[in-house]
């Protein structure tokens, strides 16, 4: 080492590079972060009047002066890459390269310049050192795209964090009440009411187009709205100052294909995915861009939908040699296919000294084809699913000042699902016997379209150590559905028998096209102040104010149902007010980054679901729902009149004050560095929700008629075909001409509290390496979220009863979540790295119940009812025995999500390894190994008992009192429908210029 | 200063602890609305199956609602001495309409009861119309205590086709009258009264016809 080296060693000893500073509140921005840092000589002195300036990728830049505490901040930069470079006349200056500005961060830069005599000719380089851990456990610690995944768009990164599943169900809630924020911009892509998850829901978002991502639970910037739930922020990549190229592509097919489970190869699938991407300067230190564009075919193969068993192979024959149709499909493993394009840009401008413009665009289009397999409640064979999605946002941040700064950001979205059953599919037909299903899911056709224009400025002020931020922000968002649930019809037979027969039951939901077409105005101000008490600690408090437009003109008044009972459908307050205040800290304590402790809490609202305004507009007793009972004459089409029918009109209402669910939650948070590169984090988290939309049937009579032998109310009159229980249609309604009439209350509520543990090291060594475990809990009395609308009714709706049956274990609790990821880099084996992702969760919770097509209660639901676990009925002992959860359970009605399903692990692996790497080319090969531990996903039989087809009902003609022949199901809790996918591998080539 | 996290976090714990308030628990729509009964029992003197002045009202008739498929009375009314009974505050909804035919004499028998199926709506007002006409030798009537025996009856609908009126009541009832119970042989029209002006007048009503409503229950 000559001594040029040891200068330089010496001076890099010198020059120290602090870390990354967690303060989450000491910015202010949700896209941008700040920069701060000193500026000392070598005797650590502050030197005042250097000159600090911040350019990223060697382009945009501002430039600030130092006080008298040698102290400088830039309070908003875009998140990216930065290059600070410090200099004072005297000293030799200082560029420290790759310091990451993060959005609601500041990164602390601790420079020190070296006495250095004119004329000065040198630059000292040094490369930014963060020893970085994340400051959450939200952020994704082994960045974007290291570890392998199936498919490449943004909401894959859910499943590396274990407050969420991988489908962006966070703490407890439901897909849908969390959302993307891309750049801060909230992107909400249409979708299917029925569909518990999108899986394509960020398809415009391709992992390449990301640069930094986070999942964002308790955000107490008061920027962060609309989502009761988490909010997966992600900021797109920008352009670089250097003109680059990136491709890649992938392959896979059944030849790689394998399972323990059933046989992927039976149906031949192959998968591609492709890429290319490039950035560069469009005008040199000023302008920068970023484009690319993905393809890619997703076939996957899942387990065939029915067994093979006598019972599967009597209906098959029944459809074949009666009907002539062919289902032979459901023996046999089923295919899901999709054709995915995305493409996007963005292009970086400095337009003026201070004034940067951020302008991006992202598409994709879904091509048709086959529905993803237990995205419905049916197996629906041939349903397809298309889309189009479209997002663009600019961004303008202006540093107006020493003090001042604004961002303005305008966005546009629109995105269109559409989804539709084969031309030639039967209708939806379940069976009592086996529960088998088969045909169109009475959830489809469906198509659902938003259209968003979004804007908001926010004005920022650094006076002394207050940090003020006060907006605006205005939402329009137009919707155009399409969409009625039941149009396709649905039958339900006891068996093949009675299928052979047409004896069974019939529901079809017929009327004009529900089309509701309107428009939601959003429009919000807030304030917020990040005072430093003392240096370290940052505490933050703010409130936001909204006002949310419901579209009470659109609706169609109810003039019937006005008369009969005295309720208007179209009485709803056409504005929503909502009040969010937050209050949140972060506390470094003793400055050192040793300990570091965060908190908040806040209150956050949803928006209203589009679901619930859009059955609200196209139910105003135009739909009408056909029922029928015994005899049906006829399959797959009805022939009127039927013997035992009804007819109603269907009509939905909002309930009083009605308001989108709203949010109070509070986090708690330590985290503790283990060395340089190593942190341990521990974290705490209370949630509750109210505001949950919860359906109650007015239209259901006044009265129970009778009660089963279990003492269930039963309304109407039971009527019993083979293995199907319903109530004589007609039977259980108040008002005669009307179906079920649902009001949709905000009265639903959902409780979670969660614990976190989770251990990083990264950027040490050889090894990258993450653990994250959550234990949680989650109670709510919100039932069917994400079903069909009669799944959703109270199976025991008297309001006067003393405890809530609802009341309970919460569809959407996984106590148990465990995720592991590392990759191993082996520098000197060509590059080669290996990585790989263990997730583990715990089962899925479900009611002991019955089978699909008993309506024990006779509410009009099929779905809904719990079983009465009575040891009595012969087999009930065995199954006891076997399933622990019903141990407890005996001699009362099932509690709510009373069981559970197995639990869930996988692992995917990925290998990485250099084939060229000449100059500014470089080549890789790439191989996955996906779900290479099997686990059985699916729908489990949740019924406890079948109803005895060879008895009749005995009823009590004193008491009125009706007893339901009952038979303990040996396949409790079996699946009845599978949906894990088998293991893969997966080839692929990665290219960079 | 070091207290002051603890502060904020027990801000933050109290905020969590008023956010436990269940607030939606008050957002629930619920039907309400009743509306009123009104029986008019009258003595068919004249034989035209019409109630007017020349008829005599029937004293102690009771007539119920009863929610269809149920055992469940939701309203129950008994005549007067001008023949009229007044239910309000009833649920609305539809009801099959019962008469206690312990609580007719013998001395007389139903012809008609105008209505075995309502459906009562809201801030509505329901007439039902019982016409009895004498028949076979006189029994005294039964004890008011008796155990009523409600009888399911069955026939078609006709409303109203005349044009609006009042209805002239019977005055008096003739003591010791009863009639045996018969079938019923021909139905009365249905008729409601509505306020016109702040008078209340009798159109005819829109009720549904349900025969299947009125078959026994099965549970």
């Amino acid at each position: 080492m000559n001594s040029v080296s040891r200068t330089i060693l010496a001076t890099l000893a010198v020059v120290s590079i602090v870390l990354v500073t967690p303060g989450a509140l000491r910015s202010q921005s949700i896209t941008g972060g700040a920069l701060a840092g000193a500026v000392h000589d070598s005797v650590g002195r502050p030197l005042t009047g250097a000159r600090v300036t911040a350019s990223r990728d060697g382009g945009a830049s501002q430039s600030v002066f130092t006080d008298r505490e040698g102290r400088f901040e830039f309070a908003a930069l875009a998140a990216g890459e930065y290059t600070v470079f410090a200099e004072h006349l005297g000293y030799r200056p200082v560029r420290v390269l790759a310091v990451p500005v993060r959005p609601m961060r500041t990164v602390e830069v601790a420079v020190v310049l070296a006495p250095a005599a004119p004329p000065v000719d040198r630059v000292e380089v040094v490369r930014f050192r963060s020893g970085g851990v994340a400051s959450e456990a939200g952020s994704f610690p082994l960045g974007i795209d290291r570890l392998p995944a199936e498919r490449r768009e943004l909401s894959v990164l859910a499943r590396l964090v274990t407050r969420s599943s991988a489908d962006l169900e966070v703490e407890g809630l439901p897909a849908a009440l969390s959302g993307l924020v891309i750049d801060g911009v909230p992107y909400v892509a249409a979708r299917h009411p029925a569909l518990a998850v999108d899986p394509l829901r960020a398809a415009a978002f391709p992992l390449s187009a990301i640069d930094h991502a986070e999942l964002v639970t308790n955000g107490v910037d008061v920027e962060w709205s609309n989502f009761a739930g988490g909010v997966l922020s992600a900021q797109t990549r920008p352009g670089s100052g250097t003109l680059g190229v990136r491709g890649f592509g992938t392959w896979s097919g059944d030849a790689l294909a394998s399972s323990g489970l059933f046989d992927p190869g039976a149906v031949p699938h192959t998968a591609w995915q492709g890429g290319i991407a490039a950035g560069g300067p469009l005008i040199e230190d000023t302008a920068y861009f970023s484009v690319g564009i993905e393809a890619q075919r997703i076939e996957r193969a899942f387990p065939q939908a029915w067994p093979s068993d006598s019972i599967a192979a009597a209906v098959r024959a029944v459809a074949q040699d009666t009907f002539g149709i062919g289902l032979d499909g459901y023996a046999q493993p089923r295919l899901f296919s999709a054709d995915v394009v995305s493409g996007f840009a963005r292009v970086d401008w400095q337009v003026a000294r201070g004034h940067t413009l951020s302008v991006r665009a992202n598409v994709a289009t879904l091509s048709p084809g086959d529905l993803e397999p237990g995205a419905l409640p049916f197996p629906s064979d041939g349903a397809t699913a298309e889309g189009r999605d479209i997002s663009a946002a600019a961004t303008l941040t202006s540093a107006l000042g020493d003090r001042f700064s604004q961002e303005i950001r305008v966005g546009f979205t629109r995105s269109r699902r559409e989804y539709d059953a084969a031309a030639d599919a039967p209708p939806g037909t379940v069976f009592g016997e086996g529960g088998l299903a088969f045909g169109v899911d009475p959830a489809l056709p469906g198509r659902f379209q938003r259209s968003a224009f979004r804007a908001s400025q926010a004005l920022y002020l650094r006076t002394g150590a207050h940090r003020l931020k006060s907006g605006i922000a205005a939402t329009l968002v137009w919707h155009d559905d399409l969409y009625a649930h039941g149009r396709g019809g649905r039958f339900a037979f006891s068996d093949a028998n009675g299928f052979a027969t047409r004896e069974g039951a019939f529901t079809r939901t017929t009327g004009p096209a529900p089309v509701a077409r309107y428009m939601t105005p959003q429009i919000g101000v807030f304030f917020q102040d990040t005072w430093t008490a003392v240096p370290g600690l940052d505490i933050t408090a703010g409130v936001r104010f909204e006002f949310e437009g419901l579209p009470v003109d659109e609706v169609q008044p109810n003039a019937e149902w006005l008369r009969l009972a005295g309720l208007d459908n179209a009485d709803v307050p056409d504005q929503l007010r909502k009040v969010s205040p937050r209050l949140g800290f972060s506390w470094d304590v003793r400055e050192d980054h040793q300990w570091l402790l965060h908190g908040g809490a806040g209150i956050y609202y949803d928006r209203v679901a589009p679901e619930v305004l859009g059955e609200w507009l196209t139910h105003d007793g135009r739909l009408v729902t056909h029922r029928a009972f015994g005899s049906l004459g006829s399959w797959p089409t009805i022939a009127a009149p039927l013997p035992v029918a009804d007819s109603g009109a269907a009509l939905t209402l909002l309930g009083p004050d009605f308001m989108p669910p709203r949010t109070a939650r509070a986090s708690f948070g330590i985290t503790r560095r283990l060395g340089e590169n190593a942190a341990l984090h521990l974290s705490a988290a209370l949630r509750r929700t109210d505001f949950l939309p919860r359906r109650h049937d007015l239209n259901l009579a006044q009265a129970p008629a009778a009660t089963d032998q279990y003492g269930r109310p039963v309304y109407g009159t039971l009527v019993k075909q083979g293995a199907l229980l319903a109530p004589e249609p007609g039977s259980n309604r108040r008002f005669p001409g009307f179906d079920l009439v649902s009001a949709l209350d905000a009265d639903g509520h959902s409780d979670y509290w969660g614990l976190t543990v989770a251990f990083e090291r990264r950027a040490a060594g050889p090894l990258d390496l993450f653990a994250s475990y959550t234990y949680s809990r989650t109670r709510d009395d919100w039932l069917g979220a994400t079903a069909a609308p009669e799944d959703g009714l109270h199976p025991f709706p008297d309001p006067t009863a003393s405890e809530d049956w609802a009341e309970g274990t919460s569809d959407f609790d996984v106590p148990h979540r465990f995720a592991l990821g590392a990759e191993m880099r082996f520098p000197v084996l060509n590059g080669l790295r290996i990585a790989g992702l263990y997730r583990y969760r715990s089962g899925t919770p479900f009611t002991p119940g019955f089978r699909d097509g008993v309506d024990a209660n006779g509410d009009g639901s099929t779905r809904n009812d719990p079983a009465f676990v009575d040891d009595a009925i012969p087999g009930t002992a065995e199954l006891i025995s076997e399933w622990d959860c019903l141990a407890d359970q005996v001699g009362r009605f099932a509690e709510r999500n009373a069981c559970r399903t197995d639990p869930v692990q996988s692992l995917d692996l990925r290998l990485r390894v250099g084939l060229v790497a000449t100059g500014r080319y470089t080549a890789e090969l790439v191989v996955d190994g996906l779900n290479l531990i099997e686990s059985e996903i699916g729908v489990p039989d949740r019924a406890l008992y079948l109803v005895d087809p060879t008895q009749p009902l005995a009823v009590d003609a004193a008491t009125g009192r009706v007893t339901v022949p009952l038979i303990a199901n040996p396949h409790f809790g079996e699946l009845l429908v599978r949906r894990n996918t088998g293991r893969a591998l997966r080839l692929g080539l990665r290219l960079s210029y | 200063m070091h207290g002051c996290p603890f502060r904020i976090a027990a801000i933050a714990s109290l905020l969590a602890a008023l956010a436990c308030e269940n607030a939606g628990t008050d957002r629930v729509l619920a039907i309400e609305a009743t509306g009123t009964l009104t029986a008019i029992a009258y003595i068919d003197l004249n034989a035209d199956e019409n109630p007017d002045p020349t008829d005599a009202p029937a004293a102690g008739v009771r007539i119920g609602l009863l929610i269809p498929g149920t055992r469940d009375t939701a309203a129950v009314a008994t005549t007067g001495d001008n023949g009229l009974a007044f239910v309000t505050a009833i649920p609305v909804g539809h009801y099959s309409v019962m008469l206690d035919s312990t609580t007719v004499p013998d001395s007389l028998e139903v012809v008609g009861l105008d209505s075995a199926a309502v459906t009562i709506a809201a801030n509505d007002s329901l007439i039902v119309v019982v016409t009895l006409r004498r028949d076979g030798p006189v029994a005294s009537a039964p004890p008011t205590t008796a155990t009523p025996r409600w009888h399911a009856v069955v026939h078609q609908q006709h409303p109203l086709s005349h044009t609006t009126s009042t209805v002239a009541l019977p005055r008096h009832l003739r003591s010791g009258q009863s009639l045996p119970l018969r079938e019923i042989r021909q139905p009365l029209p249905v008729a409601r009264v509505v306020h016109h002006r702040g008078t209340p007048v009798m159109k005819p009503a829109a009720v549904q016809p349900r025969s299947a409503r009125l078959r026994p229950t099965k549970v």
